[in-house]
């Protein structure tokens, strides 16, 4: 297992606060693949993302989807990480409207290991009489300076994939944070999912 | 110097995430890169569809390789036209529209009505095709065959020609 910046260049590393795990598993053809790159490019991969959907094509009928297609939840998936995407790289730029601004605001912390992503123009979305919730979510925890290493992620349609889903995560979480002890590096208030 | 991120920096094996450089080139090209996912959204659902086709076979039809198919169908396959055109072909569906513009409404003639006051002369679809130099319409009263000049307004999209006789046989030509 790895740990991996995510902003960074590697000479300046010490300053990332935005980390990625590489689990031995997602290693392709001897390459480590980092768990918040793959996250991103399966988010962006449109045949996974409609048998995804036609899959979990019954949850999108929750009146919290207001109707939504298979295809437009595809689009929203996409414009998501996207939009992201660009967040990111406007806080990493520090392009004009993002001085000062940190990595950790447009991460919204939605429990303590979840978290909603921030993309461009979020306020300006939640007023149009279409919007919904959005469906990405990253998992990780923060560490003692408030560090945030990235484990996993999902696209989250019902509380009850919570249920399901949240298992595989915690599990990913706390195989980290056992790696990471060993290494002496701990994380901000210790895992106590109940 | 942060002793923290060091000891994780001992960790990363010097390596960084590979996030960036795909997420420029996504940010970049989102406009096409929509276009492309829309194209393999329809290929699968048609692939799904049709049981005597697969990936390996739509490959053959139009000459490339199964892992081309496979890369198209993730969405960020830059197709040229002469590709989307084969894949059509071959799974016999169409995989990009063209949306109504304004030459692809038929060319009606203008239709007419009149009262005892006025000829109205409905241009319809007609008045997209207008060029300025032939704006102008002329009404002929059948028997005495006095030729009117029509006024018309555009956005009315219609042309009224005051009449002097009631029930008077009436056609119409475009002036040249």
């Amino acid at each position: 297992m790895k740990i991996v910046p995510i902003f960074a260049e590697q000479e300046n590393a010490h300053h990332c606060n935005l980390w990625s795990v590489c689990f031995p598993e997602h290693r392709v053809d001897g390459h480590d693949i980092d768990i918040f790159s793959k996250l991103f490019d399966l988010w962006n991969d449109t045949n996974y993302l409609q048998s995804f959907f036609i899959q979990h094509a019954d949850d999108l009928l929750n009146p919290f989807w207001k109707g939504m297609s298979i295809n437009d939840a595809i689009d929203k998936v996409i414009d998501e990480a996207l939009d992201f995407i660009e967040e990111l790289e406007s806080v990493e730029n520090q392009k004009p409207g993002y001085e000062g601004k940190t990595v950790k605001e447009i991460f919204h912390s939605l429990h303590k290991e979840e978290f909603i992503l921030k993309g461009k123009d979020e306020n300006f979305k939640k007023a149009k009489p279409n919007f919904t919730s959005p469906m990405l979510r990253l998992y990780g925890f923060q560490l003692e300076d408030g560090t945030i290493v990235i484990t996993g992620g999902a696209i989250k349609l019902t509380d009850q994939m919570q249920g399901d889903h949240l298992k595989k995560e915690i599990a990913q979480i706390q195989r980290v944070k056992d790696f990471l002890s060993a290494e002496f590096i701990y994380n901000k208030e210790g895992l106590n999912y109940e | 110097m942060n002793d923290l991120h060091n000891k994780l920096k001992n960790l990363s094996g010097g390596q960084v995430s590979s996030w960036k450089e795909k997420a420029q080139w996504r940010l970049k090209n989102r406009s096409w890169l929509k276009l492309s996912s829309n194209i393999a959204r329809r290929m699968a659902a048609s692939l799904e569809d049709n049981e005597a086709m697969n990936q390996k076979k739509l490959a053959e039809q139009v000459g490339v390789s199964a892992q081309y198919i496979s890369k198209v169908l993730k969405g960020e396959e830059n197709l040229t036209l002469e590709t989307i055109a084969k894949l059509s072909e071959a799974l016999g569906t169409e995989l990009i529209a063209f949306p109504e513009y304004k030459y692809s409404q038929s060319v009606a003639a203008p239709t007419f009505s009149y009262s005892t006051q006025a000829l109205v002369i409905d241009l319809g679809s007609h008045v997209r095709t207008i060029n300025n130099s032939l704006n102008e319409y002329s009404v002929y009263c059948g028997h005495q065959n006095n030729e009117l000049k029509a006024s018309y307004n555009l956005d009315a999209q219609c042309a009224v020609v005051p009449l002097n006789n009631s029930g008077d046989r009436l056609d119409y030509k475009k002036c040249n």
